[in-house]
């Protein structure tokens, strides 16, 4: 770790927040051209589960459902779960909102496949759909601006936009990712981006709170970059413990966790990494070079003494 | 002598601690995780169970109302706990929606079939004149067939029932009375004699079970409104168990390995570190079974986030310890100072997560809402085990004078 602990931040602030914002803008380009693989219940429609007793193809499924409804549905194979027969298939089948007759009509020429259970099912309707994610949107604004008011008061107005930038960063990196990766979302999604959410200001707010410290007790002659890459330095070795212990626990959990939590676990995965760079990497970066305009400090050559090796 | 009191208070905090997490972890069937899964209150993503949302629409049953959506539920109550389901919850959710949740039902469509229809009963005579309604019925009841195979469905009527019905019955003696159910024909007897008594029977060919669920509708009385379904959810009591075990096992395996890295990072700190996330673990779950928390796959989430950050409570402090060693100061000094720093910052960071968690509570529906429950709770409780409980036992132990050594925290011994 020695090392972490002798770069000099804070020299290539700028470098810092271009990569981000390369970032951010692939990200969004992946959000807005391939979007993300939404689930059913930002779309509405049908999900059904069904585990057949017996070997079973994914075509022989899709022409059943086709001959019985009309609909060329999506269909994927998946793990078999607690099967007595080891000859079991067990299949996901997305659909569009049904009718009741098109629905009943599915189950029961599926039976001539043999028999078979409904692991599990979901109908959702548009008018839900859209709501989950309108009302998510809204608590998570009003949180936003609670947190930013706070952050003025413990510690000071630049430092709670910066912070709030910085987790705007973590979730659109979270979501691009899984845009690019292509993983279904579903209503557990959003719960994970507030766990992003959460960890990343967390984290933000632990840099934040050094800076402070150090703002305020900032040694004779030294310079706004050396006093935020020193409060770096100090951090840093704290910010990537947690982070590894995160980590080690959303590890567990991607491997152990079964398919019903993977989507969960990945979103987390990837937002705790962002949430965690993007602390000194936007946070900090994007603070330090607010405070200096507003300093109005003479940008020049850093007068930082070389590191110590 | 001080050392050995302290010594053995913090022997018998281990052992307490060490004993309690050990009996809920043991694989016994009688004590260990199986008893807390008891008493455990999981959402239907983990045991099972079928979730279904209403929504009340203006239809010729008139307009959605609080009053009629009040009423709606009540009648979908009667209905359901015919059905004889162990603990249903139906609750009404915002202005005008329904939620019905029914745990371990294999069956959504059969639940969907009971508790969904509007159920108006209408008895119409051939000229097309509404004779009796739901609301004369006192009871209907399930009795064999007199005349033939199957099953019947019997009124018993109340009120002016009893005389409209004998009214219409002399009225109209070998013509068909039509009985409905919304807009079914269900059943259309021709009336052989003039009927008095209040007694009504319903043929139609029934099944033992189909006239039960038909006397049960008409037992819970008509929905006052259309209500439409806007979601249906479904989830097999096989996958529930699935879901749980895994991320049960995902979960215990996680937080072993956090335990280690702590060990490792700051050896007997670590340790105690460790000891205080035992304690914050029990609290938690005292907390969340007190206030009657259901869990759900995005509340053990939150928890996670929990101990995330009461781990980095720990983290925190102890890196202000080593700085503050480091600097030279002696090691009671040092655990002081860097308790004292980390304190604020420690704090700031959870009340940040205490605000966002208690909107989403509050604002929050679904797995939102879950999620910020254990959040919350995880974030307040972590700031009492990290902060005060974690100095307590580091003080203790140090006082033990056992360990007076700086590289306890791992931190080199320094010549001065």
């Amino acid at each position: 770790m020695g090392f972490l602990t002798r770069i000099r931040y804070m020299r290539y602030a700028k470098q810092y927040l271009i990569f981000a914002l390369v970032t951010v803008l692939i990200a969004v380009g992946s959000l807005l051209t391939l979007g993300l693989n939404e689930g059913i219940d930002f779309t509405g429609g049908l999900l059904l589960d069904l585990q057949f007793e017996k070997t079973v193809s994914t075509e022989q499924v899709r022409t059943v459902i086709m001959q019985a409804t009309g609909i060329d549905a999506q269909i994927q194979q998946v793990e078999v779960r607690n099967a007595e027969s080891p000859e079991a298939t067990e299949f996901l089948v997305r659909t569009p909102e049904l009718t009741d007759e098109q629905k009943d009509s599915l189950l029961r020429n599926m039976l001539h496949l043999g028999a078979y259970q409904v692991i599990s099912e979901d109908a959702v309707s548009g008018t839900v759909s859209s709501e989950l994610t309108q009302k998510a949107l809204l608590a998570i604004g009003i949180a936003l601006v609670l947190q930013v008011i706070y952050i003025t008061v413990r510690f000071q107005f630049r430092m709670g936009v910066t912070a709030v930038v910085a987790l705007l960063h973590d979730v659109i990196i979270a979501a691009g990712v899984l845009s690019l990766l292509q993983v279904e979302v579903n209503s557990n999604f959003v719960a994970a981006l507030l766990t992003v959410l959460g960890y990343s200001m967390n984290d933000t707010v632990v840099v934040m709170d050094r800076l402070r410290e150090n703002l305020h007790n900032r040694r004779k002659g030294e310079s706004l970059e050396e006093m935020a890459t020193r409060s770096i330095q100090e951090v840093v070795t704290r910010s990537i413990y947690t982070g590894v212990s995160v980590i080690l626990m959303l590890v567990a959990m991607i491997v152990l966790g079964g398919s019903t939590i993977l989507n969960f676990a990945l979103t987390l995965l990837v937002g705790t990494l962002a949430g965690t760079y993007s602390s000194i990497v936007v946070a900090a970066a994007l603070w330090y070079l607010w405070e200096r305009r507003h300093e109005g400090h003479r940008p020049g050559p850093a007068r930082a003494k070389p590191a110590k090796a | 002598m001080k050392g050995g009191w302290n010594g053995l208070v913090l022997a018998l905090i281990l052992v307490l601690v060490g004993g309690t997490i050990g009996f809920y972890l043991s694989p016994a069937p009688d004590t260990g995780s199986a008893r807390i899964l008891q008493h455990m209150k999981l959402g239907l993503d983990l045991k099972g169970g079928a979730h279904i949302v209403l929504e009340g629409v203006d239809s010729e049953l008139g307009e959605v109302t609080s009053d009629k959506i009040q009423a709606a539920k009540a009648v979908i109550e009667n209905r359901i706990n015919a059905l004889g389901v162990s603990e249903p919850v139906v609750q009404v959710d915002g202005k005008d929606r329904i939620i019905v949740e029914i745990a371990g039902a294999t069956d959504i469509d059969e639940a969907r079939e009971t508790i969904g229809r509007t159920a108006v009963l209408q008895f119409i005579d051939p000229e097309g004149n509404k004779v009796l309604d739901g609301t004369d019925v006192e009871k209907a009841g399930v009795a064999q067939n007199p005349s033939g195979a199957g099953f019947v469905v019997t009124l018993k009527l109340k009120g002016e029932g009893p005389q409209k019905f004998y009214e219409a019955t002399s009225k109209f003696v070998g013509q068909p009375i039509y009985i409905f159910l919304d807009d079914d024909l269900i059943s259309a007897p021709y009336v052989q004699e003039p009927i008095p008594g209040g007694e009504a029977t319903i043929t139609g060919n029934f099944t033992a079970e189909a006239a039960s669920q038909l006397a049960t509708l008409i037992n819970g009385g008509a929905l006052p409104i259309k209500l439409v379904e806007v979601e249906a959810r479904m989830v097999s009591a096989t996958l529930g168990a699935d879901s749980i075990a895994k991320s049960l096992r995902a979960g215990a395996i996680g937080m072993v390995l956090v335990l280690l890295f702590m060990i490792v990072l700051y050896r007997i700190p670590g340790f105690l570190a460790d000891v205080a996330l035992g304690v914050y673990a029990i609290l938690n779950m005292l907390v969340l079974f007190a206030i009657g928390n259901v869990f759900t796959l995005p509340g053990i989430a939150g928890v996670l986030l929990g101990i995330g950050m009461a781990v980095d409570g720990n983290v925190i402090i102890f890196e202000r310890i080593k700085e503050e060693l480091r600097k030279g100061k002696g090691l009671r000094s040092g655990i002081d100072a860097g308790f004292h720093r980390a304190y604020v910052t420690v704090l700031d960071s959870q009340v940040t997560t205490a605000i966002a968690a208690a909107i989403l509570w509050y604002l929050g529906t679904g797995p939102v809402r879950g999620f910020a429950v254990t959040l919350f709770v995880g974030t307040v409780l972590s700031m009492f085990t990290a902060i005060t409980f974690t100095r307590w036992l580091v003080t203790l132990t140090v006082n033990t004078g056992w360990f007076n050594k700086r590289t306890l925290f791992g931190v080199k011994e320094v010549a001065e």
